[in-house]
């Protein structure tokens, strides 16, 4: 039993080494005894510091929050039949501005007195009550227009710009592959940054 | 019998297929059922516990309101840790960077949503240095071993269900998982009274 194929087995079992021969083995191998005891090490400390998770009341304000925005994302989703092309556009974009206005007009109310802070996306809060009431007001608001449609309105010293940004589908198998670029999220990021 | 009650007990199959109907509650009982695994997941991938609270309830809304995106290949929760990696994965580097200029900080992060599980101020410090010292080890790894060793550890991924989210065949996985492993122990051996 080659050392290398004890220690692949300790670390992603198989089932393929029979675990009499791997007692046997660790029982007499100092090299591969001293790694199960780095490894029970590691799983003792992953297990200490796993993080709490949310209490019952906790996940009821993190849906109310969801439920929210979901609530404000299916809005203008009604406008698609109301009109065609430009009209409908027009429509969803000053949905986007007045939804855009109610974030901020929210978060300046209730942030009034705290100093800016870094730039944050805040998406589709529209309806719904900020989740944290310790975060700066955003500078940065993104609004979904349309199924493939992203509102990004920046609020600057001029006043709020408002840009329309096309999107590829959401979450499709492909494009979130582990090994592809992650260009949605890289697009928010680099908008964020801005 | 209440409706949540009835609700836990349908499957994650059977509630995205009423959720996609349109169907509120089934949604909630996903969200409620799966927000905390991808917390844990969010929290193993940035080391920070608010940006992990803030990127879950965005990854979260974002998977419910693209249900229809969702192919059933793959379990739901593989479906959604999918999202919540690679959200992770970019907001980390949007954080990292964030520090290196200066407009945020990497101050004592409380980990979790309970205050503290040990009324002992010792033993919170004493979890709080090994939640430091994991972190530095899991930010030396390379992010793909990093991603695939949390879907494993933390969120318990068959193989197979991780060789689905990351789009790589399941030896490679495996080699990922003893890899990173291998490397953490490495990191971590030495560290007083582990
Ligand atoms: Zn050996």
């Amino acid at each position: 039993m080659r050392c290398d194929d004890v220690t692949r087995e300790l670390a992603t079992p198989s089932g393929d080494l029979d675990p009499a021969d791997l007692a046997g083995h660790l029982a007499s191998c100092a090299s591969c005894a001293g790694w199960a005891s780095r490894a029970s090490d590691l799983d003792r400390i992953w297990e200490a510091t796993r993080p709490a998770e949310p209490s019952a009341d906790a996940l009821d304000a993190l849906w109310a929050h969801a439920s929210a925005a979901l609530d404000a994302r299916t809005a203008p989703a009604t406008l698609r039949f109301e009109a065609p092309g430009r009209p409908r556009r027009r429509a969803a974009l000053a949905f986007a501005l007045a939804s855009a206005a109610a974030v901020l007009f929210a978060a300046s109310a209730l942030f009034r007195d705290r100093a800016p802070d870094a730039p944050k996306v805040a998406d589709n809060q529209v309806a719904s009550p900020p989740v944290r009431a310790t975060a700066p007001p955003p500078s940065v608001v993104k609004v979904n227009v349309d199924v493939d449609q992203i509102a990004i309105v920046r609020i600057g010293e001029g006043g709020p710009r408002v840009e329309i940004l096309d999107e590829t589908p959401l979450f499709a198998s492909s494009s979130l592959a582990d090994d592809t670029p992650h260009d949605r999220f890289n697009a928010w990021e680099s908008m964020a940054s801005r | 019998m209440p409706e949540a009650t009835i609700r836990a007990m349908e499957t994650d199959e059977a509630l995205v297929r009423l959720a996609r109907e349109g169907d509120r509650s089934a949604m909630e009982e996903l969200f409620r059922r799966h927000w905390g695994v991808a917390y844990r997941v969010a929290y193993r991938l940035l080391g920070h516990d608010q940006d992990a609270q803030d990127a879950t309830q965005e990854c979260m809304i974002k998977a419910m309101a693209h249900l229809g995106d969702f192919d059933g290949r793959s379990g739901f929760r593989t479906w959604l840790l999918r999202i919540v990696t690679n959200a992770a994965f970019d907001a980390g580097r949007r954080r990292k960077r964030r520090a290196t200029v200066g407009l945020g900080s990497a101050e004592g992060d409380a980990g979790g949503f309970e205050p503290a599980r040990e009324d002992d101020p010792a033993r919170n410090l004493r979890r709080q240095d090994l939640r430091n010292t994991l972190d530095t080890a899991l930010d030396k790894i390379p992010p793909k071993l990093r991603k695939t060793f949390v879907l494993f550890a933390e969120a318990g991924l068959t193989y197979a269900e991780i060789a689905e989210v990351q789009q790589v065949p399941i030896g490679t996985v495996m080699s990922r998982i003893y890899n990173a492993r291998t490397k953490l122990q490495s990191y971590l051996d030495g560290v007083e009274g582990l």
